[in-house]
């Protein structure tokens, strides 16, 4: 009677357990799809970033568009935005990033990126205007405030440029681009001696400086 | 990327119909306006490379090289005031060089000789004297300091003179010395000493008892004649106070004259402007017959640096009536000489000049008449002058003139 008992008992106890197993099965089935579409959307990112890696960037861009069909993120916005520019395609590069400007009001990132493809496309005047918004958020963005100055020269606006890479140059000294670049906004300005100057500080220490030498062949 | 293309047209879109577009791209002047306004200026057109630099980057710009070429641009234009403000802003500026510090020093230069042609001493030595300081190799602050001379000092000058007055048939002729001792205590006072004693001798003709009144009648011809030496002495004490736009002045005067003894008297000048303005001297003399007063007002301006004019007129008013005279003047000065001269047209009696402390003692109407002063500079501290003097004058029923030559030294140590 107990040994009867006892299998009555052991045979409850496989019921109760293939029916905790059965409900789990089920439960495991029922979410079965999504975890499928996350492992999906993680192998397009993987497939991305290997892409960009081998510098298939039309690859890369693919794989993110079939990410952004399935929902645009602001990060996927600004992910596009990077790729579209490593591939040399600056229109679509551009609008991806004031894509994701606009979702991201306080994003410093995406309208850095932005300077990106404006540079890359010599939009002057547009990545003047991109460098100043990024610096109405973040002041002393030195990233921005180089471009800045470079696409101040090319406009003819040799003052502030001046002004700008003489500001960089304080904080950064070694940098000889900035040297550079104050050299030839003085040249602009009709300041050759000071310029000079500039300029053989820098071959100085970059004896094949071109931009330098350049500046120094100037008569 | 269509959806993303439209999204773009849509925005921009947007960005036009709600005027967002519209907003007015503070930097967008500035793109080439360095070029532009060197090329402008090169075409001659300075102003408007200063319009276009201050609308690009405003008056207060935090750009070192633009606060220096407007400073330079206003400099060129003549606005000295604005160069030198702009100049102060560069020099505080980081990059600041020395040719911030040039400019700022020619910039105080121009303004210091336009102080000094107004008449502005102590305004005109301050900025040489920074000029100097903050370019000492520069030759023209020094220059104008030189001329300027040490604030306090001594330039007297002596004078003499040969004169002669005719009245038909009466005539004078005789001689005067004149010193005149003028000490600027400092670039704002003056003081100043001044005499002059002349003596005339002539023949004076004198009407028998019988004979008709004055007039140009057979009686005069009957005359008789007596000769006379008049002697006059004349002293002058004046302190002055000159600013920018205001000189003011003071003169007692004393004259002694053979048979009327002591006339005291006095005079004010009253100058307000500077290379244009107005200029008004009164004077008054008390005489034996009564006391007579005159006035001055003159209207003054210098065109350029080295050409004045004056108009105004004289009105006098004493014992023996009114008179009223139109009052002309010029003056040309250069680096090495100088003249002054002035012309009346009309009735002048005694008139007092304050420039060169004097009285014109004739005992007649002077209704028409001229002077003229020319000084050469002989060296740093001498000048040699000369000047020339003729007035028609009139009394009851006969006319005549007056006629002086002086020759002088002045003394600048």
């Amino acid at each position: 009677m107990a040994e009867s008992e006892d299998k009555r008992s052991k045979g409850m106890m496989m019921s109760i357990q293939s029916f905790v197993t059965v409900v789990l099965l089920a439960g495991m089935l029922a979410v079965a799809e999504p975890v499928g579409a996350q492992n999906d959307v993680a192998s397009l990112y993987r497939a991305s970033y290997a892409s960009e890696a081998s510098r298939d960037y039309p690859a890369a861009i693919s794989a993110m568009r079939t990410v952004e069909s399935k929902g645009s993120t602001y990060f996927v916005r600004v992910r596009l935005g990077w790729l579209y520019y490593l591939s040399g395609d600056y229109v679509t590069s551009a609008q991806y990033y004031r894509s994701a400007a606009a979702a991201a009001p306080r994003s410093v990132e995406a309208r850095l990126g932005l300077t990106l493809p404006l540079l890359a496309s010599k939009s002057w005047r547009d990545l003047e205007r991109a460098c100043r918004d990024v610096l109405a958020l973040d002041a002393n963005n030195a990233a921005a405030r180089a471009r800045l100055a470079h696409a101040l020269y090319m406009i003819g606006n040799y003052p502030d440029s001046a002004t700008t890479y003489r500001a960089l140059i304080e904080q950064y000294p070694a940098e000889l681009d900035h040297q550079t670049g104050l050299g030839w906004a003085l040249v602009k300005m009709g300041k050759g001696a000071e310029a000079k100057q500039i300029f053989r500080q820098v071959l100085a220490v970059s004896p094949d400086n071109a931009n330098a030498k350049a500046g120094m062949a100037l008569p | 990327m269509r959806w993303m293309r439209l999204l773009g047209a849509l925005a921009s879109l947007l960005a036009v119909t709600t005027g967002a577009g519209a907003q007015p791209d503070p930097y967008a002047l500035r793109a080439g306006a360095w070029d532009k306004s060197v090329q402008l200026e090169r075409s001659g057109d300075v102003r408007g490379a200063r319009d276009l630099l201050m609308q690009a980057w405003g008056p207060e710009s935090d750009s070192y090289e633009v606060t220096m070429r407007l400073a330079y641009l206003e400099s060129r234009l003549g606005r000295t005031d604005e160069a030198i403000a702009l100049y102060r802003r560069a020099r505080a500026m980081p990059p600041a060089g020395p040719d911030a510090a040039d400019g700022l020093a020619l910039a105080l230069t121009a303004q210091g000789y336009s102080r000094m042609e107004e008449g502005d001493r102590a305004g005109a030595r301050a900025r040489f004297e920074e000029a100097v300081a903050l370019s000492p190799s520069a030759e023209a602050p020094r220059r104008g300091l030189a001329l300027l001379g040490p604030a306090s000092r001594v330039d007297p000058e002596v004078w003499a003179a040969f004169l002669q007055q005719s009245v038909e048939p009466d005539k004078f002729q005789g001689w005067a010395v004149f010193a005149h001792v003028p000490w600027w205590v400092n670039d704002r006072f003056r003081l100043r000493l001044a005499a002059r004693y002349l003596q005339t001798q002539g023949d004076v003709v004198t009407a028998p008892p019988d004979s008709p009144s004055p007039g140009n009648g057979p009686g005069r011809r009957k005359a008789s004649s007596s000769r006379t030496t008049d002697r006059q002495g004349e002293l002058y004490a004046a302190i002055g106070w000159s600013g920018r736009y205001v000189a003011v002045q003071g003169m007692g005067l004393a004259l002694m004259r053979k048979g009327e003894g002591f006339i005291p008297g006095g005079a004010t000048s009253l100058k307000i402007g500077a290379t244009a303005g107005l200029h008004v001297e009164q004077a008054i003399l008390s005489r034996n017959a009564g006391i007579g007063w005159q006035t001055l007002p003159r209207l003054y301006g210098w065109p350029s640096h080295s050409v004045g004019l004056a108009a105004g007129a004289r009105y006098t008013h004493d014992p023996r009536g009114r008179g009223l005279s139109g009052v002309a003047g010029l003056s040309v000065v250069g680096r090495a000489a100088a003249s002054h001269a002035q012309a009346h047209l009309g009735t002048e009696r005694w008139p007092v000049t304050m420039d060169t402390p004097a009285v014109l003692a004739l005992d007649a109407d002077l209704t028409a008449g001229a002077v003229v002063t020319s000084t050469f500079r002989l060296s740093d501290a001498w000048q040699v002058g000369v000047q020339g003097q003729w007035e028609k004058i009139e009394v009851p029923a006969f006319q005549g003139n007056y006629v002086s030559l002086a020759t002088g030294l002045i003394w600048s140590p």
